[in-house]
């Protein structure tokens, strides 16, 4: 009775030093705090706080025995895994939401290859940890905690969805932007006040489009202010709008407004020549020529 | 020059004068400055109609000629003036929105013509509008019936001090064999009043409506022939289409301002400088009398008319000029841009404004930057470069080829290739509109025949007083059905000829942009 009380004090004893020396504490540091205790009995009392997964053992670099105090909260999951297992969690769960890659894992643990595998699969299947392909190396699996989200810069951020570039969603969201900079335009026309006062009233700040944006609520995904710049600017690469900069308060912001072209559709595009798939082959003798054109003769018939 | 462009020419000459002048016009672009024996030998014709076919060009301004070997003249064929002869009609729509339908008729009767006198022209003009007035049988024009001339004259002075109408260069001295044509600057667009007998107009005038047989009144100016300036139809053109543009991107007052800053700088400048000479706030404000926010609009126009307004200095309210030749940039920049929107996609017309703006791109940031999917992405610049839209430019870090090497590919565009390109796609254009409407003519030939036909034998009976039963009789010869082949047959005939006149405007802006970068250069 009394050898087990001791066994439980010392137990709490060395829990607390765990506690006080986050780092982890070594066997000197138990032998300082408590002299009278004999080597054999440390060891049982590590040993049962081991088994009983109360503390883990770490070797530093100088082959000196570490113990440190295990996290209550993941103490049921791991319970009766095998050490395998527990090493391979412990270095998925340091590497957060940035996640790790299978080889890493193998390098790190010291484990053979084979192994890693099996504990990943037996992982897997307990619903601690879980799989995904980042975007930048969709060949490459990334392991994460079951609970954690992968980082942004892994999945691309706002335009990718399940690794794939959602160009649907991209194309939405410019159409969107393209009519909301096109009702300003139509509006401004109606200001009096002169070509400049008009001119003013048509420009919108990047910052109004994305609270537009969001209130249109067209899709869950938190948008920032750079998603809606890029898109704004591909609305400039199309032709359809105009950035400038203006100072608000202290910096400058990036202001659009939407134009008309300087020139209608070119009468080429409108003949059927324009648009001819066939235009390089076109001449007086062969196949293809321009009194057998099939597209020409549909065209006249409207 | 090219392909295209010859068969083009070959198509016109045929439409407009024959078959003869265009085997003539053929071998002479095909072989160049030749003369006439050389023609003859490679056209395969008789040697009085190839020297007729040569005079027929040379009556419409189509040829030149200098001299090859003593006595001995070569001609050259001018193919930029055959293609102009597309452009007549829009010169005559020109003439009558600026002037007036006589003034019209004058220019139509010089087209016709290619070169003429002025008595001519104005004789011309005077019997086709009087007969066009007598078939209207209005009868007020019978007391304007003896000025006419005079005021067909008055019309002619106005066209030639506005420089549309110019004097042809004459030969001076008449001795010697190959004749050189001359002429002195201040002549070019004088008429000055003692070469045109009035009376003697008047009279043959009234012979020729009157009398069928010919005339043989003597006027004082037979030496002396007119032919058109098409330079000064160009720069309306030119300044009419940047007008537009400024019109269609800003609003109709911009487009008033510009107008008047036109005025102004020609007062100042060449017409075709490519960057013309400085004006002042001030000098437009008198212009334009009083409009509202001038100094707004003139902002606007600095900011916006794409690089064509240039501010550049502030006396007198703000110094302007105007740069011609940025102006046909932007305008053939966005040609361009809307072609490759047409043809290939909006997904690949902002790829392309991309490269351009960006000079350079590497294939993997046109992906990220412009928000396509790598791989189509990918695909529409492979498709571009295919149609040589696009060029492909190779950086390497070191020239053995191991794989440890990464060969960057950089994506660029050569505007002034890819507007050749398209210069000649649009001759390809124009030549094939025009063998359709030929075909089209030549497969219906009989039916528009037939209309014809009874359209004059209706017309007969109408002013002989026939009956009404006659003239059922004969409009019956044509079936409703065959009435309505005619209509689509014309209506078709329309849609192509209006193709060709706005596929011309396309090809002026084109030409443009090339003669502008030539001066640059």
């Amino acid at each position: 009775m009394a050898a087990s009380d001791i066994a439980s004090e010392i137990e709490q004893r060395v829990i607390q030093l765990c506690e006080e020396f986050k780092q982890g504490i070594t066997y000197q540091i138990i032998q300082n705090d408590m002299p009278e205790l004999k080597l054999a009995q440390i060891v049982e009392v590590i040993n049962k706080l081991l088994a009983n997964c109360r503390i883990d053992m770490l070797k530093k670099d100088d082959d000196v025995l570490v113990f440190k105090l295990r996290d209550p909260g993941s103490v049921h999951r791991i319970k009766g895994a095998e050490p395998e297992e527990q090493v391979v969690y412990k270095i998925i769960e340091e590497c957060g939401t940035q996640g790790i890659w299978a080889r890493e894992i193998r390098s790190r643990s010291n484990l053979h290859l084979n192994t890693v595998e099996k504990v990943l699969r037996k992982l897997e299947s307990k619903k601690l940890i879980k799989s995904f392909n980042s975007v930048a190396a969709p060949k490459k699996k990334t392991y994460l905690l079951y609970n954690l989200e992968p980082d942004r810069s892994l999945t691309g951020g706002a335009w990718y969805s399940d690794q794939h570039f959602d160009s649907e969603f991209v194309e939405v969201l410019n159409q969107q932007c393209w009519r909301f900079l096109e009702q300003r335009a139509v509006r401004a026309r109606q200001v009096a006040g002169g070509p400049i006062a008009v001119r003013n009233a048509s420009y919108v700040a990047s910052k109004d489009v994305l609270k537009h944006i969001t209130e249109l609520g067209i899709t869950k995904v938190q948008l920032s202010i750079d998603d809606i710049e890029t898109i704004l600017e591909t609305l400039v690469f199309d032709g359809k709008a105009e950035r400038s900069v203006a100072t608000e308060g202290s910096q400058g912001i990036k202001i659009y407004r939407a134009v008309t072209s300087f020139l209608p559709t070119p009468t080429l595009m409108t003949i059927p020549c324009g648009v001819c798939p066939l235009i390089k082959e076109c001449d007086d003798v062969g196949n293809v020529t321009p009194v057998k054109c099939r597209y020409m003769k549909e065209w006249l018939q409207w | 020059m090219s392909y295209y462009l010859q068969k083009v020419c070959y198509k016109i000459l045929n439409e407009y004068f024959g078959n003869i002048v265009a085997k003539v016009g053929e071998v002479l672009f095909q072989k160049g400055v030749n003369p006439l024996r050389v023609i003859v030998t490679y056209s395969k014709l008789p040697l009085s109609k190839v020297s007729e076919a040569i005079a027929v060009l040379v009556q419409h301004n189509l040829v030149t000629w200098e001299e090859w070997r003593p006595g001995i003249p070569c001609y050259t064929l001018l193919h930029d003036r055959i293609l102009l002869i597309l452009r007549f009609p829009r010169y005559v729509f020109l003439v009558r929105e600026k002037f007036g339908e006589e003034e019209e008729m004058v220019v139509d009767v010089l087209l016709k013509e290619g070169q003429a006198t002025a008595s001519h022209i104005i004789i011309t003009s005077c019997v086709k509008l009087l007969e066009a007035s007598d078939n209207d049988t209005s009868a007020s024009s019978g007391s304007n019936y003896e000025q006419r001339h005079i005021t067909i004259r008055n019309h002619l002075l106005k066209l030639i001090e506005n420089e549309f109408i110019q004097r042809c260069s004459s030969p001076q001295d008449s001795t010697k064999p190959v004749p050189v044509l001359t002429i002195k600057e201040e002549d070019l667009y004088s008429l000055p009043p003692e070469l045109l007998d009035l009376k003697a107009l008047q009279q043959e005038i009234q012979h020729r409506r009157t009398e069928t047989t010919a005339p043989t009144f003597i006027h004082p100016d037979a030496n002396v022939l007119w032919r058109l300036n098409y330079d000064r139809f160009h720069i309306e053109f030119r300044d009419s289409e940047i007008c537009n543009s400024i019109v269609r991107r800003i609003d109709p007052l911009a487009g008033e301002c510009f107008g008047a800053m036109l005025k102004c700088s020609y007062k100042v400048s060449d017409p075709w400088a490519p960057v013309m000479n400085v004006v002042t706030a001030a000098d437009i404000r008198d212009q334009l009398k009083d409009l509202k926010y001038l100094d707004q609009y003139l902002k606007i126009l600095e900011e916006q008319s794409g690089d064509c307004v240039q501010r550049v200095g502030d006396a007198g309210g703000g110094q302007y000029r105007l740069n011609m030749s940025n102006a046909f940039q932007s305008l053939t920049y966005i040609l361009i841009y809307n072609i490759v929107q047409e043809r290939f996609g909006s997904k690949a017309a902002r790829i392309f404004r991309l490269i351009h703006k960006n000079q350079m791109m590497e294939q993997d940031m046109i992906g990220e930057v412009s928000m396509i999917g790598k791989k189509d992405a990918n695909l529409l610049s492979y498709r571009l470069l295919h149609d040589n839209f696009l060029r492909i430019h190779e950086l390497r870090k070191t020239l053995t080829p191991s794989p440890a090497n990464k060969i960057i590919y950089l994506f660029h565009v050569d505007m002034s290739s890819v507007v050749r390109m398209v210069l000649e796609w649009c001759y390809k254009g124009m030549y094939n509109l025009m063998v359709q409407r030929e075909t089209i003519v030549s497969d219906n030939r009989r039916l528009l025949d037939k209309r014809t036909r009874v359209d004059s034998i209706v017309e007969n009976l109408k002013q002989s007083g026939g009956t009404e039963e006659q003239i059922q009789e004969v409009e019956e010869m044509m079936t409703p059905s065959e009435r309505a082949l005619v209509e689509q047959v014309v209506v078709k005939q329309d849609k192509l000829f209006d193709s060709e006149t706005g596929l011309d405007e396309t090809i002026f802006i084109l030409q443009m942009y090339l003669y502008y970068q030539t001066q640059k250069a």
